[in-house]
């Protein structure tokens, strides 16, 4: 009888043997992981803070609302609405009625400058959800009650424009006393930083005011709500929505349920979204290249091991499984350290977000993107990896210990596979993120284009420093050093090329943003070497334009050209209808074009170009021309999709106008100058319902509030607005998102310092070897070091110089694309070259100093 | 043998590291002369400090006690870059591991003494593809390494050894990492190399053969020199 053994159980023995190998070689597995770590946290953070804000709305959103259902217009409400709200006031629904709109608020003191409020006339069920904060405490009976006119102003207006409590303040033809002040109020989402604080009126006073009137920019509202005592009035809105939008058929109507409340913050968020989330990729990208070209060193060392172990009987598929689960833990390492390094993120952004825009949001570490972290991070360290591990086990044995292979192979095809399908998946994560496929593609034929230009720039300078090495002859220790420094670089060519890649991308995208930012405003502040004008004035009527000129007389100005400004609805494009349709489920694109269909349109009408406005196809008409006709602005008729020969009906306050588009503009909006996407010649529209805007430039800063207050006096429906006000603000929003980005850029070159000081820590042994080796030929220390000075010299030079010339030419495409100048400042040079040349080599001598401090004995001993 | 100059004498020379927190002596107050144009093999069990030995005689090492004159004048209180200057002109090294600059060709690697010395690159490279020449080698001058068997490896280490014309050479076990055939060749290579030049060699070795064929042959024990053939 044979004495049977039961079947030997590998996977345990080869989990043992591969959580040996993890721990043997702890210190790499931690630098693998954090490689990739970096990106996958930018990843979480950004996706929890995204979360966040959205909750945050989602969240408030009846209370954004201050109702169930909004109906809004920026006309008087038809008599077909008055009777519809009725019904459902009849019928126990809550309802009430506000105003809203922007004028000039002018303390009545002797000094006192007009400023721009935006003014909301309520009634006192306002609002139905939410908090309306006011204090004093109390104070809401008495602005209802009281016989006095009296307002409340937002809080922020008190240290702004040093209002008290008691003062008088002057709005359009009334005389205000301020009782109050506006804390907190129902509908501000993320800040209420605005140009134009709050101030709000009793609604029965907004007549009194003499701004309610033909043709001022009004917003009508009706707030609705459910009757008192239902908690989820969810379905009550949105079937109310659904019943009001099919009853009522104005077109200028807008009906909004709580559940789709702030969509063009949503909006917003969406494309912040993608630039957060393409920055955050780009940093994965480039920790996971240098993951797996580090990983790939790794295998090429275990060589021997691996042969070792098919000789003790490991078949090719174990040898694939033990190498395999070394990434998977590798991957689960990195999911790790991402999610710890993520999860401080979002929870620190969180605060920082609150402090400075003082929103109550709550960021939290969602257990969903926690689970895609650890998916990414496991698929990346096992993807890029599986073509490596499969030659590794491929490799025969004998050929291994002889010695006669000493580096895996890998195929042309495996290699341009996993490339392609690295980039599948970089390509469904953007579309994932911006829900377009353009988007998607956009991003990523970017990314692919930047590294490909980088492969090729860092592979022509490592040739031509080839070239340069070769010819450096000599004897000095510097000719040497210099020699041997280069010939170090050039000939480690895949550990430089990762590390390059790292460090140019990531200073690429830092130098990009800031030749972008210093563009932008230097553009904004002056105007692309024009001067910017100082006011803006909008709802002047027609009869006005003489008055405002002779107040404008004893002020130096450049004189004021008035646009006019007719207000349409576009109804069809070639005869089709472009009615709205519902947006769920559309694409970025589709959205966004359903949105500017459905808007009320802003038209002109003139006989001539203004200098900022260029003709780029089509003719523009000859003066007096009376054919109805549309000059459109290029980047509008590319998201409408209008082109020179097609028909636009519009709608003019219930007149059909039907015009053929015979140009098309591009316009240089950094002008400041009053500009419409919609231009009709003179004949065509100069009987239309109209009010008139225009721009003054003031030759002296200080005539500003004197005039400003002639002008108040005088025409108090007419609002100025300060533009050095408007590119204030810009210039605060655009500097919190570049310095976002540059944060996230800053990540890709900590990535590439990290990736050089892994893949010198990794070489260690070889560098060593080399230095036990050189030393022991009688090479001098100061030699030694000198050499890789030069080295990582070299990588700072050849960094600076792609990073230079790729920055310059990203930032003259984006720049070129918004319609800006590109303002290149040498300083930026500068401090590329401080970045990229500084910070290797630091990283560089201080990740080698144990090598140059040991002995040579002890370096020969112990290479490792 | 005595009518020869002594070339370096190393006299009550010990070696001592701290191994796990106690003082471990590997040489003791030993005394050994190596004579100049001599060939000597150094032998020993495994763990005598054989490649200690080697070490303190190169000055890639510091003495715990004892003295070393490089014919006659005392070097043990050399500095770092003196030692290295010595190095740099006298001596050359064949070890075990071959220790080939991977990243460099065979020319370069054979180049290298003779740039560190301030050799002209030019000519530093002419002169290596003599040694090739010599050392049969001719046609692997561009070949990396990794493209080179054990053998060729060996080969162009003892070309690198030779090529700044030392006047001594430390071979550490050059032929440890061979099989018997090729063990043979490279051994014909470095001897031919060092008849030709008249090079002072000490060659530590566990191979008694080769050990017998140098025309001296010491041995050490406990840390001392016992001489086993003179």
């Amino acid at each position: 009888m044979s004495n049977q053994q039961p079947p030997i159980q590998p996977t345990q023995g080869l989990n043992r043997l591969v959580l040996r190998l993890f721990m043997r070689h702890k210190g790499r597995m931690l630098f693998f992981a954090s490689s990739i770590a970096i990106g996958v946290g930018f990843l979480l953070a950004v996706s929890n803070l995204l979360l966040g804000i959205q909750g945050n709305i989602a969240s408030k959103s009846r209370s954004l609302l201050a109702a169930d259902v909004s109906i809004r217009s920026w006309r008087p409400f038809d008599q077909k609405t008055e009777e519809t709200v009725n019904t459902l006031k009849q019928q126990g629904y809550r309802t009430t009625r506000l105003y809203q709109f922007v004028s000039m608020l002018r303390p009545q003191r002797k000094d006192g400058t007009p400023f721009l409020v935006s003014v909301r006339a309520i009634e006192p069920a306002f609002p139905f959800y939410g908090t309306l904060k006011l204090s004093p405490a109390g104070i809401k009976k008495t602005f209802f009650a009281s016989k006095e006119k009296v307002c409340l102003v937002a809080k922020e207006a008190i240290q702004t424009h040093n209002l008290k409590l008691g003062e008088q303040v002057k709005l359009g033809h009334i005389s205000l006393k301020i009782i109050g002040f506006i804390d907190e109020e129902p509908d501000q989402v993320l800040t209420a930083r605005g140009i134009a604080p709050r101030v709000m009126i009793p609604r029965a006073l907004a007549k009194q005011t003499g701004l309610i009137r033909f043709g001022s920019r009004i917003r009508h509202t009706y707030l609705i709500a459910a009757k008192a005592g239902i908690k989820n009035t969810a379905p009550v809105a949105t079937a109310l929505k659904k019943q009001l939008g099919q009853s009522l058929r104005d077109p200028y109507l807008q009906v909004l349920s709580y559940t789709d409340s702030q969509p063009n913050v949503r909006e917003v968020i969406a494309r912040i979204a993608i630039f957060l989330v393409f920055v955050s990729l780009v940093a994965l990208l480039l920790g996971a290249i240098g993951m797996a070209a580090s990983v790939t060193t790794f295998l090429n060392e275990q060589l021997r091991t691996v042969g070792i172990f098919r000789c003790v009987g490991f078949s090719p598929s174990d040898v694939t499984s033990i190498y395999n689960r070394l990434c998977l833990l590798m991957g689960i390492l990195g999911g790790i350290l991402g999610v710890i390094f993520g999860s401080v993120l979002s929870l620190v952004s969180g605060q920082v977000l609150n402090q400075l825009l003082q929103v109550g949001l709550e960021v939290s570490v969602h257990p969903l993107f926690v689970l895609e972290s650890f998916f990414i991070s496991c698929a990346l360290t096992l993807g890029l990896n599986y073509a490596t591990v499969r030659e590794l086990a491929r490799l025969s044995p004998q050929e291994i210990l002889s010695g006669r292979l000493n580096r895996i192979q890998i195929s042309r095809r495996a290699l341009f596979t996993t490339v392609a399908l690295f980039l599948i998946g970089f390509f469904l994560y953007a579309l994932k993120t911006a829900y377009s496929l353009p988007v998607a593609g956009f991003f990523t034929i970017t990314i692919l284009g930047l590294l490909l230009a980088c492969v090729l720039l860092i592979g022509l300078c490592l040739w031509v420093i080839s070239l340069i090495g070769a010819r450096i002859k000599g004897s000095n220790p510097l000719p040497f050093a210099l020699r041997h420094g280069l010939r170090q670089l050039v000939r480690q060519r895949v550990r430089t090329m990762t590390f390059l890649l790292s460090l140019t991308i990531g200073v690429t995208l830092i130098s990009s943003l800031n030749i972008l930012q210093n563009s932008l405003i230097t553009d904004i502040q002056f105007g692309d070497g024009r001067k910017i004008p100082s006011l803006f004035m909008v709802d002047v009527q027609t009869d006005q334009v003489k008055g405002i000129n002779n107040i404008l007389k004893p002020y130096k100005h450049d004189r004021a050209d008035f646009n006019p400004l007719v207000r349409a609805r576009l109804t069809a494009i070639n005869g089709k209808d472009v009615t709205p349709k519902d947006l769920k489920g559309m694409t970025l694109e589709d959205r966004s074009r359903a949105r500017l269909l459905s808007r009320e349109q802003n038209l002109t009408y003139k006989e001539q170009l203004n200098k900022s406005e260029t003709i780029i196809a089509g003719k523009f008409w000859a003066p007096g021309s009376a054919k109805p006709q549309v000059s459109v602005e290029m980047r509008f008729a590319n998201r409408l999709g209008l082109s020179v020969g097609d028909t636009v009906t519009f709608d003019i306050q219930g007149r059909e106008l039907k015009a053929e588009v015979t140009s098309i503009r591009s316009i240089n909006w950094m002008s400041m100058l009053p500009n419409f996407f919609l231009v009709l010649p003179k004949k065509v529209l100069q009987h239309a319902p109209q009010v008139m805007i225009t721009s003054v430039t003031l030759h002296d800063k200080k005539d500003i509030p004197s005039f400003q207050r002639q002008l108040n006096k005088a025409y108090p429906n007419i609002s100025t607005i300060q533009i050095a006000g408007i590119l204030k603000n810009v210039k605060e929003i655009l500097g919190y998102f570049i310095k976002i980005l540059k944060g996230l850029a800053w990540a890709c070159v900590f990535i590439g310092l990290l990736l050089l000081a892994g893949t010198l820590s990794m070489a260690q042994a070889e560098r060593r070897n080399k230095v036990a080796l050189m030393r022991s030929l009688g090479c001098e220390q100061k030699t030694i070091v000198l050499i890789d000075c030069i080295e990582f010299l070299a990588i700072g030079v050849i960094t600076a110089a792609i990073v230079v010339g790729l920055s310059w030419g990203m930032s003259a495409v984006i720049t070129s694309m918004m319609d800006i100048t590109l303002h290149y400042a040498w300083s930026h040079a500068l401090e590329v070259f401080l970045v990229a040349i500084v910070l290797p080599l630091f990283v560089g001598l201080l990740t080698n100093r144990t090598t140059y401090k040991a002995g040579v004995m002890e370096n020969l001993r112990n290479p490792s | 043998m005595s009518e020869k100059a002594p070339l370096l004498e190393l006299k009550k020379v010990s070696k001592s590291f701290i191994s796990g927190g106690k003082p471990l002596t590997i040489l003791n107050e030993l005394d050994l002369t190596i004579y100049i144009g001599e060939t000597v093999a150094i032998t020993g069990p495994s763990g005598s400090g054989k490649s200690t030995l080697l070490g303190l005689l190169a000055g890639l090492d510091t003495l715990s006690a004892g003295e070393i004159f490089l014919e006659g004048t005392p070097i043990h209180n050399w500095n770092e870059d003196q030692r290295a200057a010595w190095r740099r002109t006298q001596v050359g090294f064949v070890f075990q591991d071959f220790r080939l600059v991977p990243s460099f060709t065979a020319i370069e690697n054979i180049s290298l003494p003779l740039e560190i010395l301030g050799t002209d690159a030019q000519e530093a490279e002419q002169k290596a593809k003599d040694f090739l020449d010599k050392l049969g080698l001719s046609e692997r001058g561009h070949h990396y390494p990794h493209q080179l068997s054990g053998g060729e490896q060996q080969r162009v280490a003892i070309g690198r050894a030779y090529a700044h014309q030392p006047k001594l050479i430390f071979a550490d076990e050059p032929t440890g990492n061979l099989d018997p055939k090729t063990s043979e060749q490279v051994l014909k290579s470095l001897m031919t190399m060092n008849e030709n030049t008249h090079t002072t060699l000490a060659l530590v070795t566990h191979d008694m053969e080769l050990a017998e064929t140098m025309e001296r042959h010491v041995s050490l024990k406990n840390g001392r020199i016992e001489q086993r053939k003179s």
